[in-house]
C-alpha cells in the first residue's frame, strides 16, 4: 500500500497546476495555496486506499459493516445454503457468516 | 415542462480551485425563485485523480464554508463489464446526517483512464425556498476504476430553511480534467 508521501506525489503528477478564478481569470494557485489542496486530495485517496486494502484482506475499519453485508451475498444465496445444511446436516452458511464476521472486525 | 438552458461550465476552463461553482448572479447564472428546480447535466466529467467521486456542497448568502447540513441515502447497482458479477446495494458510507457537514458523494470509485467517466442528472428542488429545506436528487453512470458499470442513486435535502444562493461540484480528490456540466431551470 502507497503511503501517504506517495498519494502527495502521485496527486501533483495528476495535477501539475490548479488554478482558481480571480475576477473571471483564471489564476494558478500560490504555491501554498497547491500544496494544502494537494495534501487534502492526498489525504483522500490514502484514505480509500486503506479501506480497499482492509476490504481484500481483512481487518478493523469504520466500514466493517458494509464490508461485511457486501461479503454475505445475497439473501437468495444464503438461503439457499441454509437449504442444504438442513438437506445435508452441514454448517456451510455458519461457518460462511463467522468467516465474514472474523475478516472484517468492528473498530 | 419546459427546460431553460441557463449557462454552462466546462473543465478545465471553468474550474475554480478544481471545482466547477454555480453562484446566483456570477457568470450568467440564476439560481434563485425564477425556477422552482434546477437541472444539471454532468456530461463526461472526467477526473485527474483515479478512484474518485464526483460530490456538492451549497451555500447561503451568508454563509461560504460549504458546510451545510445534508440528510441524504446512497444506492447503487453495478455489472462488471466482463459479465462475473452484479449487484444492487445500500452505501452507508457514502450516505449523510446533518451533522457530517460534508460534500456529499454521488458517484463512486470512479476510474482515471482516458476512457472513463461519469454522466447523469443532478436535479435542485425549489432553493430560494425561506421556509422548507431543499431536496435533491442524483442519477450517475459511471466506469468504475475496476471496470464496472455503476448505477447510483443520491437523494435527500439540504436540512435549512435559509435560501441557498450557490452550488459546488467537485470530484473529492483532484481536478475535473474534462467534461461539460449544463445547468437548466425547469418551468
Amino acid at each position: 500500500m502507497a503511503s501517504l508521501a506517495q498519494h502527495i506525489k502521485k496527486s501533483k503528477k495528476n495535477n501539475p497546476t490548479i488554478t482558481k478564478k480571480v475576477d473571471g481569470l483564471n489564476v494558478p494557485l500560490a504555491a501554498d495555496e497547491y500544496e494544502a489542496l494537494i495534501k487534502e486530495w492526498a489525504e483522500v485517496t490514502y484514505k480509500k486506499e486503506i479501506a480497499r486494502t482492509v476490504k481484500s484482506k481483512g481487518g478493523k475499519h469504520p466500514n466493517y459493516a458494509e464490508f461485511r453485508r457486501e461479503a454475505y451475498g445475497s439473501i437468495g444465496d444464503q438461503l439457499d445454503m441454509q437449504y442444504k445444511d438442513a438437506v445435508n446436516g452441514t454448517t456451510t452458511w455458519l461457518d460462511h457468516i463467522a468467516t465474514v464476521k472474523a475478516k472484517y472486525k468492528k473498530p | 415542462m419546459a427546460l431553460t438552458l441557463i449557462t454552462s461550465k466546462t473543465a478545465p476552463g471553468d474550474a475554480d480551485s478544481g471545482a466547477l461553482v454555480f453562484t446566483n448572479g456570477s457568470d450568467s447564472v440564476v439560481l434563485d425563485s425564477t425556477y422552482k428546480e434546477y437541472q444539471f447535466h454532468f456530461v463526461n466529467l472526467h477526473p485527474a485523480n483515479n478512484a474518485v467521486a464526483i460530490s456538492f456542497q451549497v451555500d447561503t448568502a451568508s454563509n461560504t464554508s460549504y458546510n451545510q447540513a445534508i440528510a441524504s441515502s446512497f444506492f447503487r447497482t453495478k455489472h462488471h463489464e466482463d459479465g462475473s458479477a452484479q449487484e444492487i446495494a445500500y452505501v452507508a458510507s457514502y450516505d449523510q446526517k446533518p451533522a457530517d457537514q460534508a460534500f456529499q458523494l454521488l458517484c463512486n470509485d470512479l476510474g482515471n483512464a482516458n476512457d472513463e467517466s461519469v454522466s447523469g442528472l443532478f436535479t435542485l428542488y425549489d432553493p430560494s425556498n425561506g421556509t422548507h429545506v431543499k431536496h435533491f436528487t442524483s442519477r450517475m453512470s459511471e466506469v468504475h476504476e475496476s471496470d464496472i458499470m455503476m448505477d447510483s442513486f443520491c437523494a435527500g435535502y439540504v436540512d435549512t430553511g435559509t435560501a441557498l444562493t450557490t452550488i459546488k461540484f467537485k470530484f473529492d480528490s483532484g481536478n475535473i480534467d474534462t467534461g461539460t456540466i449544463y445547468m437548466y431551470g425547469v418551468s
